[in-house]
Parts: C-alpha cells; sequence; structure tokens
C-alpha cells in the first residue's frame, strides 16, 4: 500500500502535473529552436543544409505558427476537460476532483499565457529583416 | 486502511511524560561550542536570515558611501579606485550574499513548518549549505583586508576583468568567493525541491499547497539551472586569467560576449529568484491581514510557473545595446513583455484579497501595500526599458538603477521587512512595537522614494551609472542632492528598525499562538518555536487549515497526529507521495554533527587553495573533503524495517526505492550539473557562430585508436552499470557484486585513457578556445568518471558489508544514475570533437 | 563646466512641467546630455516614444493605486463587490495583454535610422574607443576626408553621419543621448551606428560601460555645424601643422618624450598611443572632456593629470619647470 497508490489516477492528460508543464516546456523548445537557427542561420553556418538565408523568414514563420496552434490545441483541451470535471463535480468535490480540476484550469491558463509570449515573440518575423 | 481517505482527525492518543520527554530531548540543540554541530532547519534558518541581513547593512552601508561621494559634484570624498571597489562590492554583496540567502533563507526556516513536517529533508545539506555561505561571504570580504576588492562590477565583463586589465587578485577573490557561495544556493534548492515534493503532511495535495511552498518551489528549479551557467562562467574565466585558456580572448577564436551571454542567463532569472519568494512571502501574509483566503490561487500558481519559464528567454535584455541584430533582439522583447503579464495577475490578485477582505492595518500590511505601490512603479519602468530602442537610450543609465531598485527594494526589501516583522515572533515569542514599526515604514518608504525616483530624471538626463563623480552644469546636481538626502532617510528607517528588534526582545508584548490569526500551519505552534517546528504532523483536508479545521493546531500540539512521539529516540518525518501527498514511508533525519562545518572548512580550503595560486593546498582540500563525504553518507542503517506512526498506520523506514528522498536529491543535483553542462555546449556552439574558423585551420580531428576505445568504453560502461542495477532489482548480492565490479573497472580504464588524452593533446590548450572548449568538455567527462569512481566504491563497500534487497539498494541506484549520466555526457562529448569536426572538414 | 551651457530650447515645456511637478519641481529636461532634449530623428523619436509610455504608465499606476487603496481602506460594508476571479482575470490578464500587444509593434520600428544601411558617400567616422579617450578617424565620404581627431566628432548638420565603432582594450559604450542610443564598443567587434543632427549645436556624450578607473571621465563632444562650416572645419583638419623649429614648446615637447606617444602632423611626432594632438588647440576641452583647453589646464594637466584623472597613461611632468609647462601648454594651444 505504500507503493504508488491507484488513487493517484488522474482524468486525462491536461490534468496531471505533465499537463500543467506542457505549455511553458514546449514555449522553450520553440524559443531555443528559433534563437539558435536564427543565429546559425545568419552566420552562414548551415550554408549546406534546407534552412537558407532567404528562406529564413518563412520557416520562422512556419515554426511559430505551428507553435501557436499547440498551444492553442492544449488550451482547448484542458479547457474542455476542465468544463467536463465541473459539470460532473457534486456539491462536495473530492479531494480527487479538486485537484484534477486545478490541474486542468492551470494546464488552460498556462496554454493561454505561452500563447501570447509566443505571438509577441513571433512579431519581428512579421516586421523586421532577419540577418541584417 | 489508508489514512489518506480519512477526512476526521486521527484519534487522541495521551502521549506519556516519559515519552514527551524523550521527544523532546531528541531535537534539542546542543550548547556550547555544540551549537557549531546544529543541523536542523529552525536554527539554520534563523542564523541564515540573520546573516543576510547583516550582509544587507553592509552593503547598504557602502551604498551610503557611494551617495555621499555623489551627494555633490567633483566630489572627491571616496577615490574613483574606492567608489569602483564600492559598487562592485555593493551590487555583489546585495545579489549574491543578502537577497539570494536570506529569501532561500525563509525558505529553508518556514517550508517545514508550512507544509506540516518537522525539518528538511536533508537536514546536514543544509548546515553544509549555510557554512559555505558564510565562509564564501568571507572569504570575498578578506579582500578588504588586501586592499584588493574586486573592482569590475557585479558583472564582471571581459576584456575588463581579464589577466591584461586586471592584474591583480581582485577579481580571483569574486570569482572564487561568488562561486563558494552558490553551492550554498544550489544545496539549499535541493533541498527545498525535495522536502516540498516529498515531506508534505499527508492529505495536503499539490492544490492544497501554502501558496509561499510553490513560489519556492519554482524558484529552487530556477536556482538549480539559472546558477550553473554563471558557476561555468566562474570557473571558465578563472582558468583563463589563471591558465591562459583562451575561452573569451578574441585573438584565439573565444569572444568576450559569450561571458554576457552566460552572466546574464544566469542574470536575469536570478532578478525573479529574488522576486519570487518575496512576492510568496506577500501570499503567506496577505490573507491573516485581509482577513480572506488568497484570491486566485489558481492563477498564482499559473503566473509563478510562467514567470519561471519566461525569465530565462530574456537575457539578451541586458545586451541590447551590443550590437546584436534588431531581429533577434526583438525575441527578447517580446519574452520580456510576457513575463510582466503574471506579475499583473499576482498584483491584482493580492487586490482582489484586500478588497474581498476586511483588512487590518498592522505595519506588515503597511509593508505589503508599499510593496505592492513600489513594484508597480517598478514593473511599468520595466516593460519600458524592455523596449528596444528605448533602452538604448536608458540602458546603463540612472534610469536604470531607479528602474531595478524600485524592483528589487520594492519587491524585495519592503515584502522582507514585513516578513520580518511578522515572523521574528515565531522565533522570539514577543511582538514588535507597531509605532516603532510605523516610523519604521514612513521613513524607510518615503527615504526610499527621496532616493530613487528622481534617478529616473537624472538618467534621462544622460547620467551613466557607475561613475565615481560627475561634473556640475549637466542638470544632475539638485536631482543627486536629493537622492543622497533619501539615501540618509532611509537609513534611518533602518535603524529604527533595528533599534526595534532590539527592544522587542526584552519589552515586546509576548506573542503566544497565532498572534496574527493566521490561516497557515507554521502559526501552529507555540512561540517561539521549539526545534521540531510541528510537534506531531497532521492530516490537512483543504487550503487555509487553521482556519478550516479550527481545533487542528491544538491536536498538533498535543500530539495527536502522526508520529506523536520518538521512541527510538530518532529525529523522524514522515515522507509523502509527490502530488497526493499519501503517506509512504518514515524517513529518520540525522541529529547534530561536525560533518557539515568540517566539509564546509575543506571547501574553504579548496577555494583558498585556488585563490593564492597554492594548488596542491587546494587537493589537500578535496582530499579532506572526500573522506568526510564518505563518513558523512556512510550512515546506520533502521534496525527494523517498518514503524507504526499512529492513527493505526504502519509504514516502513526510509525504503531504499525510488521515491527515497536521497535518490531524488541526486536526481535534482545531476538536474544543475545538465545545467552545467548544457552551457558548456552552448558555449561551444555560440563560439562556432563567431569564431572566424571552428575548429582552427590548424587543428586536425582524427579518430584515432584510443578515442575508438573511448567510445567503445562508455557502452560497456551502460551495459557493466546496468548489471548492477539489475542485481538491485533481483535481489542478487552475487550479480549486483559483479555489476559494480565491471563498472568500477570500466571506470578506471577511462580514467586512465582520459588522462593519456590530456597527455598527448594533439594541440596546445592555450592556443585556441576550440581546444580550450573541447579539453573543458574532455574535464566534465572526466570529473564526472571520477565522481561515479567514488560511488561505484562507496556502493561496492556498502553491497559487500550489508548486502543488498530490492528495498535496500540505494548505494547502487544512485551509482546506475551517476553512470549512465557519465556516459551520456561522455557520448556527447565524443561526438562533439569527432563529429562535429570530421562534419566541417 | 565649460560647455553645457550651449541649449537649443525646444516646445516639450509641458511634459517636463509634469515630470518636474513629480521631483519637486526642481529640475526641468534639458540639458547638453539629456535624452529628453533631442536634436536628431532617431533621438526624438524615441523621446516621442518615452512620453507616449511615460503618459501611459501615469494613467496605469493612477488606476492601480486607485484601486489599491479602495481596497484596502474603504470601510468594507461599503465597498462594491465584485467577482474577485474576473478582476484577476480582467485587470491583471486581459489589460496587461492588451496594453502590450500595441505597445510592442509600436516600439520595434521607432529609431531604426540609427541602424539603417547608408549610401556609400555617407560621411563615415572610425570612432575608437580607449582607455579613457576616443579615437576619432575621419576617413572617405564626399570630401575623401582623411585625418585623426581626438576626443571630438564634428558632423554636418542634416545629413546621416555613419559611425563605425571600435575599441582598442575593454568594451566601452559610445552614447550620444541627444542624436541617439548608445552602442558598445567591444573589442574585436565592429558595431555600426548612424547619427544625425536637425540643427547645430554643442551636445555632450560619454562613455556608458563601465571601462575601469577612470570610467567617470571619458567624455566627448559631438558639434554640429551646417555643412559649409564643417567642411571648412575638416579642411583645417587635414592640413598638417607647418614646422616651428625655433618655438621653445616644440622643443620641448619633442625633448620629453611626448612624441613617443602623440601625433602632431607636420612635426616629428608620430606616437599612436595616446590622442592626436595635431589640431589640439581648436578642441574646446583636454582629457576627453575634462577641462576647458587654455594654456594654463594643459599646464595643469601635465603637471597633475594623474590627480585630475586618476589611472590614465600618461605619466606626469612634475620635474619640469612650471615655465617649461607653459611653454609647451602655449605650443600645443597654438596648433589650432
Amino acid at each position: 500500500m505504500t507503493r504508488r497508490s491507484t488513487s493517484d489516477y488522474l482524468p486525462g492528460y491536461p490534468a496531471t502535473a505533465m499537463g500543467l508543464l506542457t505549455p511553458p516546456i514546449l514555449w522553450a523548445c520553440y524559443f531555443v529552436l528559433i534563437y539558435s537557427l536564427h543565429g546559425m542561420v545568419c552566420v552562414g553556418e548551415l550554408e549546406n543544409s534546407l534552412i537558407r538565408a532567404e528562406s529564413l523568414p518563412e520557416f520562422l514563420m512556419a515554426v511559430t505558427l505551428l507553435a501557436i496552434a499547440l498551444h492553442a490545441s492544449i488550451g482547448v483541451w484542458s479547457w474542455r476537460l476542465l468544463g467536463k470535471l465541473n459539470r460532473r463535480v457534486s456539491a462536495e468535490p473530492t479531494e480527487l476532483q479538486q485537484r484534477a480540476r486545478f490541474l486542468a484550469a492551470a494546464a488552460a491558463a498556462n496554454a493561454g499565457l505561452f500563447l501570447v509570449a509566443t505571438v509577441w515573440i513571433g512579431l519581428p518575423v512579421l516586421i523586421l529583416e532577419p540577418c541584417l | 486502511m489508508s489514512a489518506g481517505q480519512s477526512t476526521t482527525p486521527p484519534p487522541a492518543t495521551a502521549v506519556s511524560p516519559e515519552a514527551e520527554a524523550l521527544f523532546r530531548k531528541t531535537w534539542a540543540p546542543r550548547t556550547g561550542l555544540g551549537r557549531l554541530s546544529a543541523v536542523n532547519n529552525s536554527i539554520i534558518g534563523r542564523r541564515f536570515i540573520a546573516t543576510g541581513f547583516v550582509f544587507f547593512l553592509i552593503g547598504g552601508l557602502l551604498s551610503l558611501f557611494m551617495r555621499t561621494q555623489l551627494l555633490f559634484p567633483e566630489n572627491d570624498f571616496l577615490s574613483e579606485e574606492l567608489y569602483n571597489q564600492f559598487f562592485t562590492m555593493h551590487g555583489t554583496t546585495m545579489m549574491f550574499l543578502f537577497a539570494v540567502p536570506i529569501m532561500e533563507a525563509f525558505g529553508i526556516y518556514l517550508i517545514p513548518s508550512m507544509i506540516g513536517t518537522r525539518d528538511l529533508s536533508f537536514p546536514r545539506l543544509g548546515a553544509f549549505g549555510y557554512w559555505c555561505y558564510l565562509f564564501g561571504g568571507i572569504l570575498l570580504y578578506s579582500s578588504a583586508i588586501f586592499g584588493a576588492m574586486p573592482d569590475g562590477g557585479w558583472f564582471m565583463y571581459l576584456p575588463l576583468t581579464d589577466k591584461q586589465f586586471s592584474p591583480g587578485i581582485n577579481q580571483d577573490f569574486w570569482l572564487l568567493g561568488v562561486t563558494f557561495v552558490e553551492i550554498s544556493s544550489i544545496s539549499g534548492a535541493i533541498e527545498l525541491i525535495v522536502s516540498i515534493l516529498k515531506t508534505r503532511a499527508p492529505g495536503m495535495t499539490l492544490n492544497r499547497m501554502p501558496i509561499f511552498a510553490w513560489y519556492m518551489l519554482a524558484v529552487s528549479f530556477m536556482i538549480l539551472i539559472g546558477f550553473p551557467p554563471l558557476i561555468l562562467g566562474s570557473i571558465l574565466l578563472e582558468s583563463q586569467r589563471a591558465f591562459g585558456i583562451p575561452f573569451f580572448e578574441i585573438a584565439a577564436g573565444g569572444d568576450p560576449l559569450l561571458w554576457q551571454h552566460l552572466f546574464w542567463i544566469f542574470g536575469h532569472p536570478e532578478v525573479y529568484i529574488i522576486f519570487l519568494p518575496a512576492a510568496g512571502l506577500v501570499g503567506a501574509m496577505l490573507p491573516a491581514f485581509a482577513r480572506h483566503t488568497l484570491v486566485g490561487y489558481n492563477l498564482i500558481v499559473l503566473a509563478v510557473v510562467g514567470t519561471a519559464f519566461l525569465s530565462f528567454g530574456l537575457w539578451v535584455h541586458h545586451m541590447y545595446a551590443t550590437g546584436i541584430s534588431r531581429f533577434a533582439l526583438a525575441f527578447f522583447a517580446g519574452a520580456s513583455l510576457a513575463v510582466s503579464v503574471p506579475s499583473g495577475v499576482q498584483v491584482f490578485s493580492w487586490i482582489a484579497t484586500l478588497w474581498r477582505g476586511k483588512p487590518v492595518m498592522r505595519t506588515p500590511l503597511l509593508f505589503i501595500l508599499g510593496f505592492i505601490i513600489t513594484f508597480v512603479i517598478g514593473g511599468l519602468t520595466g516593460v519600458m526599458v524592455a523596449i528596444v530602442p528605448f533602452d538604448l537610450q536608458v540602458h546603463d543609465s540612472y534610469f536604470v538603477v531607479a528602474h531595478f531598485h524600485y524592483v528589487l527594494i520594492g519587491g524585495m526589501v519592503f515584502p522582507l521587512f514585513a516578513a520580518l516583522i511578522y515572523y521574528l515572533p515565531r522565533a522570539t515569542g514577543r511582538m514588535l512595537s507597531e509605532r516603532l514599526g510605523k516610523w519604521h515604514f514612513w521613513l524607510f518608504f518615503i527615504g526610499f522614494n527621496l532616493t530613487f525616483f528622481p534617478m529616473h530624471l537624472t538618467g534621462l538626463l544622460g547620467m551613466p551609472r557607475r561613475v565615481a563623480t560627475y561634473p556640475a552644469g549637466l542638470g544632475w546636481d539638485t536631482l543627486n542632492l536629493i537622492s543622497t538626502i533619501g539615501s540618509y532617510t532611509l537609513t534611518a528607517g533602518i535603524l529604527v528598525f533595528l533599534f526595534n528588534v532590539i527592544w522587542h526582545v526584552k519589552r515586546g508584548r509576548p506573542a503566544g499562538v497565532n498572534p496574527w490569526d493566521s490561516p497557515d500551519l507554521e502559526w501552529s505552534s507555540v512561540t517561539p518555536v521549539p526545534p521540531f517546528n510541528t510537534r506531531s504532523i497532521p492530516h490537512i483536508t483543504g487550503r487555509d487549515p487553521l482556519w478550516a479545521q479550527p481545533d487542528l493546531a491544538r491536536q498538533i500540539r498535543d500530539a495527536e497526529g502522526y508520529l506523536p512521539t520518538a521512541e527510538e529516540g530518532k529525529r523522524e518525518i514522515l515522507a509523502t507521495s509527490t502530488v497526493g501527498a499519501k503517506p509512504e514511508h518514515v524517513t529518520r533525519l540525522p541529529h547534530p554533527t561536525f560533518k557539515p562545518i568540517l566539509a564546509a572548512l575543506a571547501t574553504a580550503t579548496i577555494f583558498s587553495g585556488i585563490l593564492v595560486s597554492m594548488y596542491w593546498l587546494a587537493l589537500v582540500g578535496l582530499v579532506i573533503f572526500v573522506v568526510i563525504l564518505y563518513l558523512w553518507l556512510w550512515g546506520e542503517l533502521p534496525e527494523k524495517e517498518t514503524k507504526p506512526v499512529g492513527n493505526g498506520l504502519e509504514l516502513p523506514i526510509a525504503v531504499g526505492d525510488q521515491h527515497t528522498p536521497a535518490w531524488m536529491g541526486t536526481l535534482t543535483l545531476l538536474l544543475a550539473d545538465l545545467a552545467l553542462f548544457v552551457s558548456l555546449v552552448y558555449s561551444y556552439f555560440y563560439l562556432w557562430t563567431t569564431a572566424d574558423s571552428w575548429p582552427p585551420v590548424s587543428y586536425e580531428p582524427a579518430l584515432s585508436e584510443s578515442a575508438i576505445i573511448f567510445g567503445g568504453l562508455l557502452v560497456v560502461l551502460v551495459l557493466a552499470t546496468a548489471v548492477a542495477h539489475a542485481g538491485a532489482y533481483l535481489s542478487s548480492r552475487l550479480l549486483a557484486l559483479v555489476g559494480l565490479t565491471a563498472t568500477a573497472a570500466c571506470l578506471v580504464a577511462l580514467l586512465i585513457l582520459g588522462f593519456q588524452a590530456y597527455d598527448q593533446l594533439p594541440f596546445d590548450i592555450t592556443s585556441h578556445a576550440y581546444g580550450a572548449v573541447l579539453s573543458a568538455m574532455g574535464v566534465y567527462v572526466l570529473v564526472h568518471t571520477c565522481l561515479s569512481m567514488g560511488s561505484a566504491l562507496f556502493a561496492l563497500a556498502r553491497v559487500s558489508v550489508t548486502g543488498i534487497t530490492r528495498t535496500r539498494s540505494l548505494s547502487v541506484r544512485i551509482l546506475s544514475m551517476l553512470s549512465y549520466y557519465t556516459a551520456f555526457t561522455g557520448v556527447v562529448a565524443f561526438i562533439l570533437i569527432y563529429g562535429s569536426a570530421n562534419m566541417m572538414g | 563646466m565649460p560647455m553645457g551651457q550651449v541649449m537649443v530650447k525646444n516646445n516639450r515645456s509641458l511634459p517636463c512641467l509634469c515630470v518636474g511637478i513629480l521631483v519637486l519641481l526642481l529640475a526641468g529636461c534639458q540639458g547638453p546630455q539629456s535624452a529628453l532634449e533631442p536634436s536628431g530623428p532617431a533621438a526624438g523619436e524615441i523621446a516621442l516614444l518615452w512620453w507616449v509610455m511615460f503618459y501611459s504608465a501615469v494613467a496605469i499606476f493612477t488606476l492601480v493605486f486607485a484601486l489599491l487603496m479602495y481596497a484596502a481602506f474603504r470601510k468594507p460594508e461599503k465597498r462594491r463587490q465584485i467577482s474577485p476571479i474576473k478582476f484577476v482575470v480582467v485587470g491583471g490578464l486581459a489589460f496587461p495583454i492588451l496594453v502590450l500587444s500595441i505597445l510592442l509593434p509600436l516600439g520595434i520600428g521607432v529609431g531604426s535610422g540609427m541602424d539603417r544601411l547608408t549610401p556609400p558617400e555617407t560621411l563615415t567616422v572610425h570612432v575608437t574607443a580607449h582607455q579613457w579617450w576616443w579615437e576619432v578617424a575621419y576617413k572617405g565620404g564626399p570630401n575623401d576626408l582623411d585625418f585623426n581627431s581626438a576626443n571630438e566628432l564634428y558632423i554636418p548638420v542634416g545629413q546621416p553621419v555613419e559611425l563605425i565603432l571600435e575599441s582598442a582594450d575593454v568594451i566601452h559604450s559610445f552614447w550620444l543621448p541627444r542624436l541617439a542610443g548608445k552602442r558598445d564598443m567591444i573589442p574585436g567587434m565592429t558595431n555600426r551606428l548612424v547619427i544625425e543632427a536637425d540643427e547645430p549645436g554643442i551636445f555632450r556624450g560619454q562613455c556608458a560601460e563601465f571601462c575601469g578607473l577612470a570610467h567617470a571621465k571619458m567624455a566627448f563632444y559631438a558639434v554640429a555645424l551646417e555643412p559649409e562650416e564643417f567642411f571648412r572645419w575638416a579642411e583645417n583638419q587635414s592640413r598638417p601643422q607647418p614646422a616651428s623649429l625655433e618655438d621653445e614648446g616644440a622643443r620641448l615637447f619633442a625633448q620629453n618624450g611626448c612624441a613617443l606617444c602623440h601625433t602632431v602632423r607636420g612635426h616629428q611626432a608620430r606616437g599612436r598611443e595616446g590622442p592626436d594632438l595635431t589640431h589640439v588647440g581648436s578642441r574646446k576641452t583636454i582629457g576627453a572632456g575634462l577641462l576647458p583647453t587654455s594654456p594654463e589646464n594643459i599646464a595643469l594637466w601635465l603637471s597633475r593629470n594623474d590627480k585630475l584623472k586618476p589611472g590614465n597613461r600618461m605619466p606626469d611632468y612634475v620635474h619640469l619647470s612650471q615655465e617649461d609647462r607653459l611653454s609647451i601648454a602655449r605650443y600645443l594651444e597654438s596648433l589650432e
């Protein structure tokens, strides 16, 4: 009974500790990717690869849109789960239900925050010339 | 039955007077010289806070000297030389010796009682951290005796701090002193993470955790990831200064900007490492004064997690003026704005809490209001400096000085004073004077704004930072005069506080139990709080436990919770599961011991040896350290497998499965270690993008025979370790011993090969940054090979002496972790050394 | 301060009044080094951005302050009741996201003139920072200039000037607040900054990155002249000095080793360690913005430069008699 007990089971991925951390981790990966790609491409270190300086804006744009789409879908997923959990809850929610609602709500809010962060970071692609 | 499901308090069990006496004796601190052996958090935490406050006074005194120098234009109160040393030490002291340690210290002091347990998971590590902090601070300040205080700024930019421009020992004091102190921050972070995740009172699930614990959890992870880049930078810079290994040397393919990147990857999260715990303290105090539960708990948790991540994506906003392309700068501007959103959420949550409650205006609440006002101003100017073109004007001007003092003093010192006034009664059992507190607040608040508000304009009028003097007639004279007057007013406020503290120890009104009627567990005890914090471990059923369960505090004090006695005379706490806080086992904590202070002294010997370039001394220190470490880790095994913990629950004692705090502590330590390695890999790629040719033209990599053997050995190492691991899993002593022996042999072979490789390097290590970085990577792998070796020998001894079973296999599991990790870094280094060079060739 | 008084008034008195009230009516926005008294397009745009942000910040602060005071001090029973979560989501989440979404794109383009590409015929000035002075070299441009100066930057009004910023030793930062934002000067790197002045004037600049002992005393002056005046100045600066062998000061200058570090074009001095002194007499200050140029001050500098500017690389000439120092000073002052 002291091993990991089955009562730690939670309904749906967004309502787990990892679900809460997924948007920020996704954002971190996105950030590292665009930062290093931009750096490497602009000094010409990746000349022989697929991404060249000319196609860099399009590529960065695609990566940004992908990241935005992922955040949006995580957000929607967690939001829906939260709605489902809220409907299922009785007047006296059990500890497990409380926890699941907390995690799902945090995941949804996190997805929103990091969606905004991604939009703001990706903004210069629309306005500025890279490698200048 | 599992106690986790029960929501009724455990039944009362009368504790006999003998059992009560034994319990108190078990937790009693030693007296006389034995004080130096104290390890429990209630004592270490108090020392930490007091030491941090002393450094605050010293750092403040330095700034008072600086303000006096700037009183008039062309003043000659301080020489340029002294001024430069003073501003360097002011920044260094406030950041490394005051702000980070004192905030961590609050975590160390408060977390166990907040989460309803008795002590942190690694008391000796905590004590070791404290001594490292104290000795590191003393090392740093001993530079004053030699008239060689660091004078390169707290940011230590190269090449100014290189041997050529700073030939003295000044900067070495900084590099070594600060690194020494950082050991303490990292050990504190490991303790806090494991304690928060593993030792919360039963029933305190993640979503019921006190908000301060969330903040400290996030901050501790930030320390683990944020500090290693600076430690790496310091090591690289010190090796460049001492041995001429050119990591930052332009002429040899290095780059001084690499230092700035490493420094600010640390330096920006650092600001949040300072601010977040303070905000957490506000979250912990506010409900007591607002008479209302904290509004927006979920949103605040989101804000904390968001800040923790985002703060790692802004470091370049300290480097807007270095000539990086506008496009790249815009990424960081976006991230810098994003990080202000979570701050907005927190501010509005605090306001909403007050709005919904019935505020009681006591001194701590005054400081909290002062904090919110000041911090909002700092946040608004923070948004301004995140905008690239505006920052290009005000960067390194007094505008920025104003901005970050609003954020740091506003964001951290105001909450600190609130917390000191709020929590001192826990330690002393007496309340501070409200009347003196009001004087303190108003003098400090007015003095602060008088000092720093005009600086916004001083900066916009063109006054740069870090100038020892300035000419008259530029419009800066009056503003500087006001700032200096303000700084003295602010100091008067601090003096009133000091007087208040001295006064309250003798004359203050007795605090009794829970003087602020707080909803949180840290006030369940009588005051002054006894060394064990929590008499018996409660079962928690919701947030704000002392409000929600009115009888809880009494039950805790009357030993009606878990582990009411210490019948074996051992200090014990409960370990619970990470998310759901189900009781898992009993963890036995160490009793007072001199090993931490001795280990810290050995570490001090290492650092002093390096400082004065007596490397044999450093080696002696290292040997002593390793010996102490072995004695430290050996420990004794429990005399029985399980014991009853009260409420009809029987739990194993400190089992060796994955969830043991020690295992988790090693894992978190490896996280910091990985951050250091990633910083090194980052340095490699960064220099690749800046160097003229990478690798240098003269360098011809060849996949030699010994390199292939090295690569093969890494694979064998993993297999050998897997055998030992399997031995642990199958409870087979023979298999474990075979695996361990093979692992050790493999490690020895790796070490021999490694040292041979260093003997026959195909290049001069001082000739080019390429060879330098790869050698550093090789050294990293070799150091970890040594570490694994030490761990393998320990495990061999352990398994030989006491055997191995699946639940008593900690030494083998820890060795496996280290060994796999070493193999991983070896493979990465292998790929970078041979793979990239061949690819480029 | 000798130079500080050259000011050009502009029409920002109302905003200045507001800030002035906030800092107890004690200071204005003007000054020879003030970012709030811009004299060029880049600095002008940034100053405008500042005022926009300043007023927005004042508005936001007032709002938050009012809410805080209401929440903390209004009698609980008289308060309007709110939905706390809605309050936090609207005020703490939606509102900042809205404001910052407007500010971010607004801020990206401002002052981009500082980085713009310039046509090849643009006047280019190489500014190299040394501990603790500025080497200024005019090369190329419309009149094919080629001469060195120090601690003073002359530019023609109304046209972009490209600065090539480098460092000879440690990291410095070039900051001329009235014309543009700052840019670091990093050894091994070449940075660019395009500046432009709208009107004639004298602007003070200063090193903005801590660069060692005498960091506080590393200033310079920028002088914006009408183009014809500028080219007259440049023509004069290009001219080497006529030989003056009989001058006592020149003889002492050569005899005491000054020429090892300093250059006087036309004379025997070719040192490159210190500032080029060919036209030092025409400069407004000596010691990188430290003292107004005059024979007395030069003599003072010769005898006590280590006290005036501790750390600077020049030796003291205390062993010379005051007369000798004055002769050298008069000779240098004559180099116009």
